[in-house]
């Protein structure tokens, strides 16, 4: 919900109809989504290489790398989409454009790790919502990028802010959603915004499934049906993957026999190698069993964690959690299995049943028991409160320099794109904000963002409405 | 404050527990000034002195290090110093900011309580647009824990307000929080009554999908005429029976719940507070409250109030409104975070106000927000105390820090628009009802489990 006051004076959200996504037809791209492991989309690191930006040099400010010490009057400078060098006394090419950033602060854009940018656009209209395909508890298919409209409004509102990426996922009320997107926000179209996909597979415990499921009298309605069901299609998913492989092995071996047996009539029996029906679904399940992709477990309640990590371990997924409300409660264990926790929003309350333990200094706790964090703040027409929400988790806690990486290097790590974005080093993406202050800050103002190296726009459709009515 | 704290009678009783040593000799040297008459007798215990904070008065600005002085739950003194009689329970604010409690205009606290199940919802009676009739109050859960949560926030005043799923939804309560009250104990004493109505998407959403009217804007607008045209109708009715010599009266008309509230709006006994988005429907409230003769004390949301400021200023009406939620629905499309700043800067009384149990919590941050966008400190500042006690009718009681003026007071370890700033001490009447030191349930490290 991107405005709690939703609920309020209303009645509960009509059930929405169907999503009407623009469903790329898989079978289009039939030998990339064969085992859904890989896009049916131009490489995005190929769009980005190809931005030729001109250099530009950040400074006098201060530096935050993130991945090292601050760096008081630094230099930042920027070329052809990418950090070139950052630190002190770094020399200034003569053909840089210079931007004197004294007495104000250089930091890597921030990311938020969960939003539906692209996905969605006035929350109460089903028909500007394509993040959630409500008519099947598991639908691991859908990929978010068959529904990313690159010109949605909420881009530059959160860009305004200093955000300069954010992970676009599925809804949360099937059990197993579909696949997320890694954009930056500089508005330009999927192939040029996209940093990664698929980066995860969504799986959903607790209230929303068992509530949407129920509601229609239809599996599932508790946890436990819940958890039988996913234990089931992941089951399944193993079958296929199983009979797949057995399908490549027997062709591989077809394939190298024919030309030593010559043309001789007698052919084995076995041969050809019979192709397995292609199930979109299993496939897609495939590459989070393989290990290809990562599974990100959205579960509040500490049972609901707990069953996530028995399913994870079951099915050896690498397991990530989002929202995690009580997730202080086994903060020791998730430390000990190295899980990583994406958290968030910080507000969350206690106002339903399954967060009924939500508590400000989750993060802070999580972050004391050594458990890496990342913040999302699980909004879309207002994924602008990400720094306020860093800024509450530090209120109640939080380190700050923890809470800043919460927001830029460790997501880049959760994500997997570490080596691209995250922090200021050589090399990465030049994904650069300058601000008046501390970004946790509401009255902090970001006066330079950077995305590929290319400054953008801070400016939104709302400001052009103040101003035309000031 | 309850009597354990620090009490010059006996200054030990939580010495152990203060961080600070020399807390005695402090408090003796704070230059709270000893007259002979109270060197004898000991101040009564609701007498408090919260002693070295920087004061943020909101009518005559900042005082950088001064005190007040409490009595009997109402400000006595304010001021570099203050004096104070022996035996005051002495709160210490040194290198805190102390302000006036904060104050919501729109709050569903209680009548939509904690959890949010079907069994705790109990604020829209949505079986009829028109619902003048029906009470907040009858409504409000008293243990709704985020009245706690709201104190934890530094607010001490909130109007508690039907939904908005009719057009006319019932009659609001202003109440302070005072926990563990009783509904009598927790009104606001002396507050006007309001009356809560709705344009706009959520009435013609809730008929509409059961195909009766409202259904459309125009709708809505119609069954507000029509109500208020009933409730004219029913005031000439009574008029007319009032008038007649007793023997000549006969049986008095029948009463009606409704249209006796809609009447007392018409005789200018409640305030009205409307909850509205868009432009267009905003004027056509205009139209409305002309046509019959009521003034309208606020609008709520209001998101695009900026596009007619001038005309909401000319008329005196408030606007409670979200810093930056916006794009939510249609009619939220238009939302824009410099909305409060506009309308201020054409002089309408800005107030930021919840809608939400969560928001409660961080009025303050989210004034902080509205300035970002362009609200100036002052108008921030008034955002969360002074205009909307002014829009509750109650700002000659709450709303800033002046002698004679209720002592509702939030203590914040830094200055309200720092985000790291926390809400050390809550005080209503001069009693202090939320303190982070002790707070069990408290939503800060230590607090919960």
């Amino acid at each position: 919900m991107s405005a709690p006051r939703m609920t309020r004076g209303m009645p509960t959200a009509e059930s929405r109809r169907p999503a009407g996504s623009r469903l790329l037809s898989c079978l289009a791209l039939f030998g990339a989504c064969l085992l859904g492991s890989t896009s049916g989309l131009r490489g995005a690191e190929k769009a980005a290489a190809a931005t030729a930006s001109p250099a530009v040099a950040i400074v006098g400010g201060k530096v935050f790398p993130v991945s090292g010490p601050v760096i008081e009057g630094g230099t930042l400078l920027l070329r052809n989409g990418k950090i070139e060098a950052v630190g002190k006394g770094i020399a200034i090419p003569s053909d840089a454009q210079r931007i004197d950033a004294t007495g104000q602060w250089v930091l890597p854009g921030m990311i938020d790790s969960r939003t539906h940018l692209g996905l969605w656009e006035i929350d109460l209209d089903p028909v500007t919502r394509d993040e959630d395909e409500d008519t099947d508890p598991i639908t691991p298919q859908m990929r978010v990028v068959d529904a990313f409209y690159d010109e949605t409004e909420n881009v530059p509102v959160t860009r305004q802010l200093g955000i300069t990426s954010a992970l676009t996922t599925p809804g949360d009320e099937n059990l197993i959603n579909g696949q997320s997107a890694l954009v930056d926000l500089s508005g330009g179209d999927l192939e040029q915004v996209l940093i990664k996909f698929p980066v995860a597979m969504h799986f959903s415990l607790g209230e929303p499934p068992k509530a949407r499921y129920g509601a229609r009298t239809q599996l599932p309605s508790t946890r436990m049906g819940s958890a039988a069901l996913i234990r089931s299609s992941l089951l399944q998913a193993r079958d296929y993957l199983t009979k797949w492989d057995a399908y490549e092995q027997k062709k591989l071996a077809c394939d190298t026999a024919k030309p030593s047996k010559g043309k001789g009539k007698k052919k084995d029996e076995k041969c050809p190698a019979e192709r397995p029906a292609v199930d979109m679904k299993l496939a897609a399940l495939s590459s989070v069993l393989k290990g290809d992709l990562p599974a990100i477990f959205r579960a509040q309640r500490m049972d609901d964690i707990l069953t996530s990590i028995r399913l994870s371990e079951e099915f050896k997924l690498r397991l990530i959690l989002s929202h995690a409300a009580e997730a202080y409660k086994v903060a020791d264990l998730l430390a000990a299995k190295h899980i990583p926790v994406i958290v968030g929003p910080i507000t969350t309350q206690p106002d339903r049943i399954e967060t009924l333990g939500a508590i400000y200094d989750n993060a802070a706790r999580l972050n004391g028991a050594g458990v890496k964090l990342a913040i999302q703040t699980d909004r879309t027409n207002d994924a602008r409160t990400l720094p306020w929400e860093a800024g509450l988790a530090v209120t109640y806690g939080l380190p700050w320099d923890v809470a800043l990486r919460s927001v830029t290097l460790s997501p880049a790590e959760i994500f997997g794109v570490a080596d691209r974005v995250g922090s200021l080093e050589p090399g990465k993406r030049a994904d650069v904000i300058v601000t008046t202050g501390d970004p946790f800050q509401p009255l902090t103002q970001v006066k330079h963002l950077f995305i590929r190296g290319v400054e953008r726009s801070l400016r939104t459709r709302q400001d052009d409405l103040a101003d035309k009515y000031r | 404050m309850d009597g354990r704290f620090l009490h010059f009678r006996h200054p030990q009783a939580r010495v152990g527990g203060w961080k600070r040593g020399g807390l005695i000799l402090a408090i003796l040297a704070l230059g709270l000034a000893v007259t002979p008459e109270n060197r004898v007798t000991a101040a009564p215990s609701d007498t408090v002195v919260i002693y070295g904070g920087r004061i943020l008065t909101v009518t005559h600005g900042e005082i950088a290090n001064g005190s007040v002085l409490i009595v009997d739950g109402k400000i006595k003194e304010i001021g570099e110093k203050v004096d104070a009689p022996p035996g005051a329970q002495v709160i210490l604010a040194e290198g805190m900011v102390v302000m006036p409690g904060i104050v919501d205009t729109h709050s569903h606290i209680g009548v939509y309580s904690w959890p949010e199940v079907d069994a705790n919802s109990d604020g829209n009676e949505m079986t009829d647009p028109v619902q003048a009739g029906v009470r907040a109050m009858d409504s409000v859960n008293l243990e709704d824990p985020a009245i706690q949560r709201a104190l934890a926030g530094g607010v001490t005043s909130i109007q508690i307000l039907p939904g908005s799923g009719n057009v006319i939804g019932g009659e609001s309560v202003t109440v302070k929080l005072r926990p563990g009250s009783t509904m009598d104990e927790m009104i606001f004493a002396g507050a006007p009554r309001g009356l809560k109505m709705a344009l706009g998407e959520n009435p013609k959403r809730v008929y509409g999908s059961r195909t009766k009217l409202p259904s459309t804007r125009m709708g809505n607008i119609y069954v507000m005429r029509n109500a208020f045209q009933q409730a004219k109708d029913y005031r000439a009715k009574w008029d007319a029976w009032e008038k007649k010599p007793a023997d000549e009266r006969g049986a008095p008309p029948e009463r009606d719940l409704k249209l006796e509230t809609l009447s007392d709006v018409l005789a200018g006994k409640v305030r009205v507070h409307v909850h509205c988005y868009r432009k267009d429907e905003i004027e056509a409230l205009f139209r409305l409250s002309d046509e019959y003769g009521f003034q309208v004390a606020s609008l709520q949301h209001g998101l695009e109030a900026y596009k007619v400021a001038d005309e909401v200023s000319r008329r005196n009406i408030g606007v409670a409104t979200f810093a930056h939620w916006w794009g939510y629905k249609w009619e939220a499309w238009d939302g824009i975070p410099q909305n409060a700043g506009i309308l201020a800067e054409h002089g309408v009384k800005v107030a930021i106000h919840s809608d939400s149990p969560d928001l409660i919590q961080r009025l303050y941050e989210e004034a902080a927000i509205a300035m970002r966008y362009g609200l100036s400190r002052e108008d921030a500042l008034k955002s969360i105390t002074l205009n909307p006690a002014w829009m509750l009718g109650v700002d000659n009681r709450v709303g800033s820090l002046e002698v004679g003026k209720d002592a509702d007071i939030a203590i914040f370890s830094k200055d309200p628009f720092d985000i790291y700033t926390q809400v050390e001490k809550t005080l209503v009447d001069g009693k202090v009802v939320y303190d982070r030191s002790k707070a069990s349930g408290a939503p800060q490290a230590g607090g919960s489990q």
